[in-house]
């Protein structure tokens, strides 16, 4: 164990480049979370009547437009080409009249529809914010009315969702590449003859292996903590975090040590890491149940231990489990999932020195 | 002539490597590949999420309108007629994200101008999936008001769309294009990183030195073998994706143009992958920092979204980031049929290359020199 930590003091660079991984990802899935949070939109009035200011506060409102107020309609088309918007909505001159005189009124919708996702958002938002004028102008004109019952008093956002998601995928990469790299820089450099012939039960050398990658581990979990309650994110229940920190970094250290002592080399384990992180990330309640997922990718989320740890974290930061298993059944999954993972290292290690 | 057939022997040397290597090849593709998969996998539910509708007004004829609109609506993944009982069970157990009910006696009260109410019952998990289903019951009331089964429409707002591509393009064929970048990119980065810090560590670069090759012959030979292991992954995982019916075949010119992009883009990848493979000499830091950055240049080029939905700030970053300016130019030829700007991408990504060489080869020839 002090062996692999001081190896790390001899390769700083590597260390740190290892260490700020699951920071990496933390700070590129930010950047996603804050660009698809709402639509940009230039919004351009010919009129200055009471109900056009009364439908632009109706867009404001529709839970999607970040409105862009512009001059005409060839401003819009500039924003648009110059990808600062997606869509322009004209707000005709005499829209005020019609809409007081019971005439249609026509709102122009130019629409880069770069893709049927984005585009469906602007599109379904249009209605909403038709819904939202009436209601505030002629609330009575409706035939009839409708409410939204949420199940939770407060509105998680995206981002706060999504770095939670993020602090599993950190720690499953980070415990991958920490077990996976000390455990192959052995064979790359040599040394793990020396290992075999000194003195100590293989299980041993496999402990030390993990108890390292263990404190980088929570190193670098602590460096994800700590962006995390920058980003405003406490967690309500510090002791549920923190187990399930050390229980998912223990299961991806474990596998790790795996994957290093059965490819011999650091340059496998670097892209096997991202290789599966990656998938299982997005597959793994990442954006909201698996359930709501299709049956393929939630079959293969149940598979593995991401999806658990993620509910466990999103449980013990917003309060609710976004997954349809009991707590107890979870706890054991992951439990479970730890001793196979450090039955499979044991069984790695001891493979590979057999064959050599 | 010499330094011709040089520089085709560092390229033939530098593929032969790469192809014999299959952790080189894995380091190359596999993050990319696995993204891909994923995309499809999950391309059914990232529009929508499944719902229940409960219509406890059995009989009436505006109710089962109303019905027919939500289990046809195409925002939802899903949209099944419960009994409340089975919809309370599913939405508790987490198969559900929303259960529409239309109450008892909805239709009667609608035709007496009793103004029924409809209740909307939301799992808010976060605002992303939530707003979704907020946004999808007033676009199905529109759908229902205008239908005429509640009456003479009170709607007199009318939204006139103009779209400016011929056809959406799918959400998968979309993002697929934004792998298939950074697949380019970082095989470029990745390859000319690892072909250049090899010469290092295997301590061959004595004997390119005492060799009559030109530095720069060398480095044009590793950053062109970058360039061509580059368009190899690229054009599988393109040819892939048109197989597959994710991406539909271009037009002769438009092929020409997104072949020209692919290679603009690739040269950038291996002249970045030269120049850190120089400054790092070492094959655990060039992987690792190589992919790091092949994501960072991913993610500030707008990653599976356009740059147009980042805040300003990074807007203002993307316009340094020459992938922006492939995804431009590939979306454009490959997904809406169109070349319009691409004069300007494809200058950019000349420019960027450019660069990336003028400062990769100083960084190689010093390297070179000690």
């Amino acid at each position: 164990m002090l062996n692999d930590l001081r190896l790390n003091l001899v390769s700083p660079f590597a260390t740190i480049l290892s260490l700020v991984v699951p920071i990496n990802f933390l700070i590129l899935f930010v950047l996603f979370a804050i660009g698809g949070a709402q639509v940009p939109v230039g919004v351009v009035t010919a009129g200055n009547g009471h109900y056009d200011a009364s439908f632009v506060q109706a867009l404001g409102d529709a839970l999607t437009f970040h409105i862009h107020r512009i001059s005409s309609l060839s401003a819009g088309q500039q924003l648009i080409q110059m990808h600062r918007s997606v869509a322009t909505i004209a707000i005709p001159n005499g829209f005020s009249s019609a809409i007081a005189t019971g005439q249609t009124a026509h709102v122009s919708l130019t629409l880069n529809n770069l893709n049927a996702d984005f585009a469906d958002d602007v599109r379904r938002a249009m209605p909403l914010a038709t819904l939202n004028f009436y209601h505030s102008v002629f609330p009575t004109a409706l035939p009839f009315g409708w409410k939204e019952v949420d199940s939770y008093t407060h509105n998680v956002t995206f981002l706060g969702y999504l770095a939670v998601s993020i602090q599993t995928v950190a720690l499953l990469i980070g415990g991958l590449l920490f077990g996976g790299r000390g455990s192959a820089r052995e064979w790359e450099s040599g040394t793990m003859k020396e290992l075999m012939l000194a003195p100590v039960r293989p299980w041993s050398v496999v402990f030390g292996k993990l108890l390292a990658a263990m404190t980088n581990g929570i190193a670098s979990a602590i460096l994800v903590l700590v962006v995390l309650l920058l980003l405003g994110l406490r967690p309500a229940d510090w002791g549920q975090f923190i187990g399930v920190t050390i229980l998912t970094l223990f299961v991806f250290i474990s596998l790790g040590v795996a994957i290093g002592s059965l490819a011999k080399s650091q340059l496998i384990v670097t892209p096997f890491a991202f290789a599966l992180g990656l998938p299982l990330f997005f597959i793994s309640g990442a954006f909201g149940p698996i359930t709501w997922s299709t049956p393929a990718a939630g079959v293969i989320a149940r598979i593995f231990p991401v999806a658990y740890a993620n509910a466990a974290f999103q449980h013990a930061v917003h309060g609710y489990w976004p997954i349809d298993t009991r707590p107890v059944w979870l706890w054991t999954i992951l439990i479970c999932w730890a001793l196979v993972a450090l039955g499979v290292s044991g069984l790695a290690y001891r493979r590979a020195t057999a064959k050599h | 002539m010499q330094q011709l057939s040089t520089l085709w022997a560092i390229v033939k040397k530098d593929l032969a490597t790469w192809v014999r290597s299959p952790s080189a090849i894995a380091v190359t593709v596999l993050p990319a590949l696995i993204l891909m998969l994923v995309l499809i996998l999950q391309a059914a539910a990232v529009t929508g999420s499944p719902v229940a509708i409960v219509n406890q007004d059995a009989g009436g004829q505006a109710a089962a309108k109303l019905q027919h609109i939500a289990q046809n609506y195409d925002g939802f993944y899903k949209a099944q007629v419960m009994s409340k009982a089975a919809a309370e069970n599913a939405y508790q157990s987490l198969s559900i994200a929303g259960v529409l009910v239309i109450p008892k006696g909805f239709s009667q009260e609608l035709a007496t101008g009793q103004h029924p109410s409809i209740t909307w019952q939301v799992r808010n998990f976060n605002n992303d999936t939530a707003n979704d289903l907020r946004r999808a019951l007033p676009d199905i009331l529109t759908t229902f008001m205008n239908s005429g089964a509640a009456g003479k429409s009170p709607l007199q707002i009318h939204v006139q769309e103009h779209d400016l591509h011929a056809r959406d393009a799918s959400f998968v064929g979309f993002n697929m294009i934004a792998v298939v970048v950074m697949l380019i990119l970082q095989a470029g980065i990745v390859n000319a990183g690892l072909a250049a810090v090899r010469e290092w560590e295997t301590g061959s670069v004595k004997e390119l030195l005492m060799s009559p090759a030109r530095p720069l012959t060398m480095i044009a030979g590793k950053v062109a073998a970058g360039v061509i292991a580059s368009d190899i992954t690229g054009g599988v995982a393109l040819i892939a994706a048109i197989t597959a019916g994710i991406i539909a075949v271009p037009g002769p010119g438009l092929a020409l143009l997104t072949i020209v992009v692919m290679t603009l883009t690739a040269v950038v990848g291996s002249g970045l992958g030269v120049l850190l493979g120089s400054a790092l000499r070492k094959t655990e830091a060039v992987s690792g920092v190589s992919i790091s950055l092949s994501f960072y240049l991913f993610f500030l080029a707008g990653g599976i979204t356009d740059i147009a939905y980042l805040p300003r700030w990074l807007q203002d970053i993307a316009t340094y980031i020459p992938n922006s300016y492939a995804l431009d130019a590939l979306r454009g030829t490959l997904l809406y049929n169109s070349s319009t700007g691409i004069l300007m991408d494809i200058g950019v990504l000349a420019l960027a290359g450019i660069v990336a060489l003028v400062i990769g080869i100083p960084v190689m020839r010093r390297g070179l020199s000690h």
